[in-house]
This record gives structure tokens, sequence and C-alpha cells, in this order.
């Protein structure tokens, strides 16, 4: 069920109508699983058994590790968790490509494939459920007291399907929370959802419009256009994904929840790390806390620590995606964390100046996306071969290119307000809007409807995604991973 | 003094509507009038603005012409253009339609005057059912039809406008339906007032078709618009293609749109495109088809159909593929009509 689509809408409007109705927050609790079971179940009922086991099963751990006295105990039930969340991820996600891989490496021209369709939301939720075990065991948090509890974290339908990976020690401590809209929650989680939509319907679709034709075919295209083509996949991602994330945390906080913050105006950034504590934040958090520290981190010299970014990062590009190209896309960002950190402990004295340092880091992720998104890595090479030597071909600059102008307009106004210091500008106010902060979510933009400029706006922001949105929508880019 | 909220809201919200109003005349700015014994026209005096694909603006004349190249010689013959939306042309302007370009690159004295009636979702079956009123209206002395292969087929046949249909003693005949859409029954007084609201009707529509294909719920994998394992309809195109040549009394000739390939050889007729090619030349209708034009500009890197802010070769004709039906179709009313 996709969030811009009408059935959603509807799904949260009933929704919101239970949760209103005067019943016990454990009766409440109960509606919002139910409903989240049913937003799986839209899309394909017989995978909820999978979900039910993976949250049974860490659950249980869970529990055993908390009343587990010797330390041999606990990490078998660890083992257990992490094992089983894994071996199932592997076995859905990584079969056929362990498959062809092997077939490739002994030769067999036509490897045996399996018919196996990747369930939705899996590489997401089994990485939140990881999470919980492992903090559990590090003492970090105490096991969920009831099933419910932990159901309803496991499935809660905003984050189930393409995150923000939510970690149980984020979550859990608004258990005690009675879910339900109020009004400034309405307020803001409305702002949020909306301008989620706009990002996807009126941005990130019609990026998708110039980017598709140009990745598919790349050998049709002159260098020009496929530079074009990729800079509108580099918008798209980007406000696909942060609108997908946008809509989710609002639509969390309608329900009376917050979720944590995931984007914060990547494309701004001035170096690579800079870039990966921007983008994708609660994935790249977590491949920092679950695996790149307990490889060792920083903690057992500069080269060990460049083997351990290069890893978690090649580890996070397999994670998007079962193929070469996503091991090389992982791989060209962890081999430029490295290097961008053998350059700052050599305390390099040349400084370059901050708009070159920000386009040499916005023009490496752009050419890093090209393996992302192409559909072999025969198709990404022929992609920045052709580009790179500015090859002929049909020139077909794709005039939604131009749209790059209001989505940098966007960022360089988030990278103002981001500023936890910095009060909602004088110039907002006007707006009716405000920035609202809190300590799961960062900063919101709440829009407001009581100024003349602030109900122009919202009545624009409407009227635009209804009249110029495309009328197709493509699938958000994250629910494939 | 301040305004209250809900004052400023309503004051805010008014504002926004109207520059709404006035971001939609750039993309979709169209009025119809109706004609008698015919469909609704673009409305004589109109000018249109379309920028849902291309950017073009339209102006229009009386019975549905877009307006010529001008200086014109009213003295000359007369050659009437029929086609669809290719042929109407909104995406690009009066003077980069084939239709304009090909009469200015007539060198008769005097230049026949080409006259553009392209009307959006016509086929085959409409030219026929309107050919009495075409000929008694422009008296042409040459008519060409701008079609592709689904202007004989599934575009002839359906059942929502004027088809062709077989009678019970099974030949082929052409059934009138009344074709006015949905958004110009509801909306058509309100245009010469608001593009907005027809907008946002044909709006509601779009997303509505799109709803239409999401996935089935509870089953992911299936197409919700399951591909449909029938074979395609043997159409009787040899019959449609004899009705057609008898309508406009043998002066007529077929420019036949063929389908863009962005590899050499850029051009190759489909066995149905063939089939109508063949049937139309057995029924004694002069056809051609821009194969060398398109051929040329695909050895050019270009492509004929496609605009930068919709689809690469989908869709409408943009200004290349203009320039290069305008060759042929000059070519063609030389050879014909001369």
């Amino acid at each position: 069920m996709l969030f811009s689509s009408p059935r959603f809408f509807v799904f949260v409007t009933v929704l919101l109508g239970l949760l209103s109705l005067p019943v016990s927050v454990r009766a409440k609790k109960s509606i919002l699983t139910a409903a989240s079971c049913l937003f799986y179940a839209a899309w394909d009922y017989r995978y909820l058994g999978l979900l039910a086991l993976v949250s049974v099963i860490d659950y249980v751990a869970a529990a055993r590790i908390h009343t587990a006295a010797a330390p041999r105990s606990r990490r078998m039930w660890l083992a257990l968790s992490v094992a089983s969340n894994l071996g199932i991820l592997a076995y859905f996600k990584y079969t056929n490509f362990f498959l062809a891989t092997l077939a490739g490496v002994i030769g067999r021209e036509h490897p045996p494939m399996l018919e196996i369709l990747l369930p939705a939301g899996i590489s997401f939720y089994t990485f939140k459920s990881m999470s919980y075990t492992i903090d559990v065991f590090r003492s970090e948090i105490e096991p969920c007291a009831s099933y419910l509890d932990y159901a309803m974290f496991i499935t809660f339908f905003p984050e189930l399907i393409a995150g923000p990976i939510v970690r149980a020690s984020v979550f859990l401590p608004q258990m005690d929370r009675n879910p339900g809209p109020n009004r400034s929650r309405v307020a803001i989680g409305l702002s949020l959802f909306l301008l989620g939509l706009a990002k996807k319907r009126l941005l990130a679709d019609r990026f998708a419009q110039g980017a598709d034709p140009i990745f598919a075919h790349p050998e049709w295209f002159s260098g020009g256009t496929l530079a074009a083509g990729a800079l509108c996949y580099a918008m798209q991602i980007y406000c696909d994904f942060s609108g997908y994330s946008d809509m989710a945390i609002g639509t969390a906080k309608l329900i009376g929840y917050d979720l944590p913050e995931n984007f914060s105006a990547p494309y701004i950034s001035r170096d690579i790390t800079e870039f990966w504590r921007r983008w994708h934040i609660t994935l790249s958090s977590w491949l920092r806390d679950y695996l790149y520290v307990p490889l060792g981190g920083n903690r057992r010299g500069a080269l060990r620590t460049y083997v351990n970014l290069a890893a978690t990062m090649l580890l996070g590009g397999l994670w998007h995606g079962a193929g070469w190209n996503f091991v090389v896309w992982g791989a060209l960002h962890g081999g430029a964390l490295a290097m961008h950190r053998f350059l700052r402990q050599r305390g390099s004295t040349w400084q370059l100046p901050a708009p070159v340092s920000w386009a040499l880091t916005f023009v490496f992720v752009c050419l890093c996306w090209i393996p992302f998104r192409a559909a072999t890595f025969s198709t990404s090479w022929t992609f920045v071969t052709r580009m790179l030597t500015w090859s002929d071909g049909y020139r077909w600059i794709p005039e939604n290119t131009l749209l790059t102008i209001p989505v940098a307009l966007g960022l360089l106004l988030a990278r103002r307000l981001e500023n936890a210091s910095v009060p909602t500008p004088r110039w907002l106010e006007a707006f009716d809007a405000e920035v609202v902060r809190d300590p799961v979510s960062g900063w919101s933009l709440r829009l407001g409807v009581g100024t003349v400029l602030g109900a122009f706006s919202v009545t624009m922001l409407l009227g635009l995604i209804w009249y110029f949105a495309a009328a197709t929508t493509s699938p958000f880019i994250y629910f494939q991973f | 003094m301040a305004l209250g909220s809900r004052t400023a809201g309503v004051a805010g919200s008014v504002l926004g509507l109207l520059c709404l109003e006035a971001a939609v005349r750039t993309t979709y700015s169209v009025r119809y009038a109706p004609e008698a014994g015919y469909v609704n026209v673009n409305a004589p005096g109109a000018t249109f603005v379309w920028g849902r694909e291309g950017h073009g603006i339209s102006h229009w004349e009386a019975h549905g012409i877009r307006r010529g190249p001008s200086p014109r010689d009213t003295a000359g013959p007369r050659v009437l253009i029929l086609g669809d939306s290719i042929t109407e042309a909104l995406q690009v302007g009066d003077e980069v339609s084939f239709v304009s370009q090909a009469e200015m690159r007539l060198r008769r004295e005097p230049r026949p005057v080409v006259l553009n009636a392209g009307h959006s979702t016509f086929s085959v079956a409409d030219y026929i059912f309107h050919a009495p009123r075409n000929l008694e209206t422009f008296a042409p002395r040459w008519t060409v039809v701008v079609a592709d292969a689904s202007d004989f087929t599934y575009n002839a046949w359906d059942k929502t406008k004027p088809r062709f249909a077989a009678s019970p003693d099974g030949a082929l005949r052409v059934e009138y339906v009344d074709a006015e859409s949905p958004t110009e029954r509801r909306f058509g007084r309100f245009t010469p007032f608001t593009k907005a609201v027809p907008y946002a009707f044909i709006r509601f529509r779009e997303f509505r078709a799109a709803a239409g294909k999401e996935p089935p719920l509870f089953r992911a994998g299936r197409d919700a618009a399951a591909a449909s394992s029938a074979t395609e309809p043997d159409y009787p195109i040899e019959e449609e293609a004899a009705m057609l040549g008898r309508a406009y009394a043998g002066r007529l000739s077929v420019l036949l749109l063929p389908k863009f390939d962005v590899s050499p050889p850029f051009v190759a007729l489909t066995p149905i495109e063939q089939r109508i090619r063949a049937g139309l030349l057995a029924a004694g209708v002069r056809v051609v088809v821009p194969e060398a034009e398109f051929r040329a500009l695909g050895r050019q890197k270009k492509c004929p159909y496609g605009f930068a802010n919709l689809v690469f070769n989908e869709g409408h004709l943009n200004a290349d593929g203009h320039a290069a039906v305008a060759e042929a179709l000059a070519r063609e009313i030389d050879d014909a009509v001369f």
C-alpha cells in the first residue's frame, strides 16, 4: 500500500478514527498492531507469518538473555536471534545471488535459480528486530514486558516497509503514551506528510520520468544526456526516500509516536563523512553501532580502521540489494570514507574551499548512484564510460532536471533551520509556520493557514500536487530493499 | 488593521486558487464549441496553451481548422488534412506543425491552402463517418488522412466513440456514438471562465485510472491489469481501407506514421502496417510513409517522437518529427494534387 495512494489515505483515516475512541491504551495498541498487520498483509498475506516468526524468536530470545545468568547462555540466545534473522534475510534476499555467483565461478552458464519472492520490508524489520536483542544483551534496554508491546514495535506500519530503522531504545520508551491524534500532533504530522507527499509526487516521480529511459538504455544517449540522467536519479532517490521518510514520520506523529530523523540535507555535505551523517541516518548509525564498532571501530590502529570502514560500507551496499553493482557502490563509499579519514588524520595542510569540497562530494555521490541504479554491472559501465567520454548519441535533456533548483533551495533552507540554536526565522512566522524540535525526530516544519501567506502556501502546495504531479506514481525506491 | 486568522486563511486560500488558475493556464488552456452536424470543435478564435506535453500555443479558426501560415493565397486549391491529436499538434506552435510547414514548402502557383482539421481521438471510422460533412464544408481538391496502425485497429473499434461494426449480414459499417468527453459534458460551460475546474476533473480521472493499476491487495506479484492472453483480433483492414477510399471518392492519400526505433534501420514497418499499406493501395488510395525522413533523423541521432517534459520516443511528434513529416506531406501533395 503506497503512502501516496488513495487506499492509504482511507486506511489512515479509519485508523485515526478508531484510535480516537474512548477505549483503553491496551485496546488502542491492539488496534494499532492489528492495523499494522493488515497493512503488511495488504502487500501479501502469506508473509505475515514470517514477520510473526521473527518477532516471536526475538521476543523469546531477548527474554531469555535478560533472565539467563550464565554469559554463555546469554551469548547462545543472542546467536540464535542474530543467526535466525540473518538466515531468513540471506535465504530470501541472497540465495539466487549466491547461486549465480557460484555458477559464474565454476563456469556454469545457466545457474539454477529458485523462485523466491522477496518479502516486503525484510531488510528493515530484521535489522530492527536484531537491534532489540543486541541492546538487551548489552543491557542498554530492558526487554518488553508484554508481547503486545513488542509486536506493536515490530509491526509499526509507518516504518515497517522502508524505515526509518527504529531502535527499540527509541520506540519502547514511548509505549506508555496514549496513541491517537491530538491537535498539535495532527498539525505537525499533516505538515510533514504533505511535504513528503510533495517531494514524492511533485519531485521524485518527475525526476523518474527523466532518469528511467536514460538508465534503461544508456547506449542510446549522448554524454550530456547521461549526465542529466545521473543528476535526475540523484535527485529522484533523495526526494523519493526522504519524502517517504517524511510521510512515515508524519504518519507516526498523527498516531502519537515519534520516529527518528532519517535525512538531514545530505546533498550539501562538504565531505563524504558528513554525507553519511546526513544520508539514511538510521541505517548508517545501525551499521556503525552493530557492525563497525564490534569490528573494532577506530580502536585498533589506522589500517584496521580503514578496513573496518570499507567492510562496513561493503556490507551496507550488499544490504541494499543482491547484486555486484550494490557491492561496487558500497566499496566506492567505503573507500572514500577511508581516504577521507586518512587525509584528516594526516592533518592535511591543504584545505579546499567549501564550494570546491562540496562540489567534489556531490559529484562523487552522483557518480556512485550510477551503479546503484543501473540494472546490471555492464549497464553501469556503459553509462559511466559514455558519460565521461562525452559520447555522441540522442540528446534528450529532461526538462525535469530544472526541478533541481527547488530541491537545492529546500536543502539550503533545511541547513539553516537544522541548527538547534536557530529559532523560527521571522519570515517563516509570516507564513504561520514554525520550526518544531523534539529529541527523537529532530526538527520539523509545522505549516499553518492562519496567515494570508500561510494559507496561500498550503493551497498552492496542495494544488501543485493535484495539477502537476505525475499521473502515475512509481513505487518507492527503498521498497525494493 | 491585522486580519483575523480565519479571514487571513480564506484570503490566502483565494489568492492561492487564483495563482493556481494562472499556473494551470500555462499547461491546459482550451475551449470548445459545438459545430452543427459534427462534434465539438476547438472554438473559433480560441488560443490554446498546452504544456502537458511539449509547449505549444495554437490558434483556431472556424470549423475546427488550425490557423495556417500567412500570408496565404485563399484562391489556391484546398487540401484537407485529417488526423487525430498528432495532426492537431497542440504540443507545438502553429508554424511548427507539419501541416503549416508542408504548405510553406509548396512552390506551386497559386499555392495550395492546406487545412489542418486534426481532431484528438479520431480514427479512420470518424473520417469515414464525417466524410460528407468534410467534403461539403471544405470542398477539397484532395484529402490526406494522417494515421498510424492504431487508427485502423483498436482505436477504430473503440466502443466509446464512432467505430466500425459488423452488420448482421457481415458487412462492415460505421456506427455513430456520441463521444462527448465527460469533462466537456460536466464542465464545458465553465471553460470560458476557468481552466482549473475542468482540469481538476481531468486530473481526478487520471488519478483514478492510475489507482486502478495498483497491485491487487493481499497477493503480491500479480499485475492489477493482467496481461490479456487473448490474441489480437483480426481486423478487416482491407475492407476499412476500401470504405475510406470510397468515402473520399478516390481523391485521397494516407500518410502512415510508423513507430521509430532508436537503433538502425530506425523504421521497419510491422506486419500490420504492411497490411494497412497493401490494403490501401489495393483500394486505390495513395500511401506515403515518411521512412526516409525518419531514417535521416535517426542518422542525426534525433528522435521524431517525445518531448523533454514527458517521455523519450513516446507520445506525439516533436519539432524534428514535424519537420520530417512535413517533407513527406509536401512531396505527396505536390505529386497527388498536381
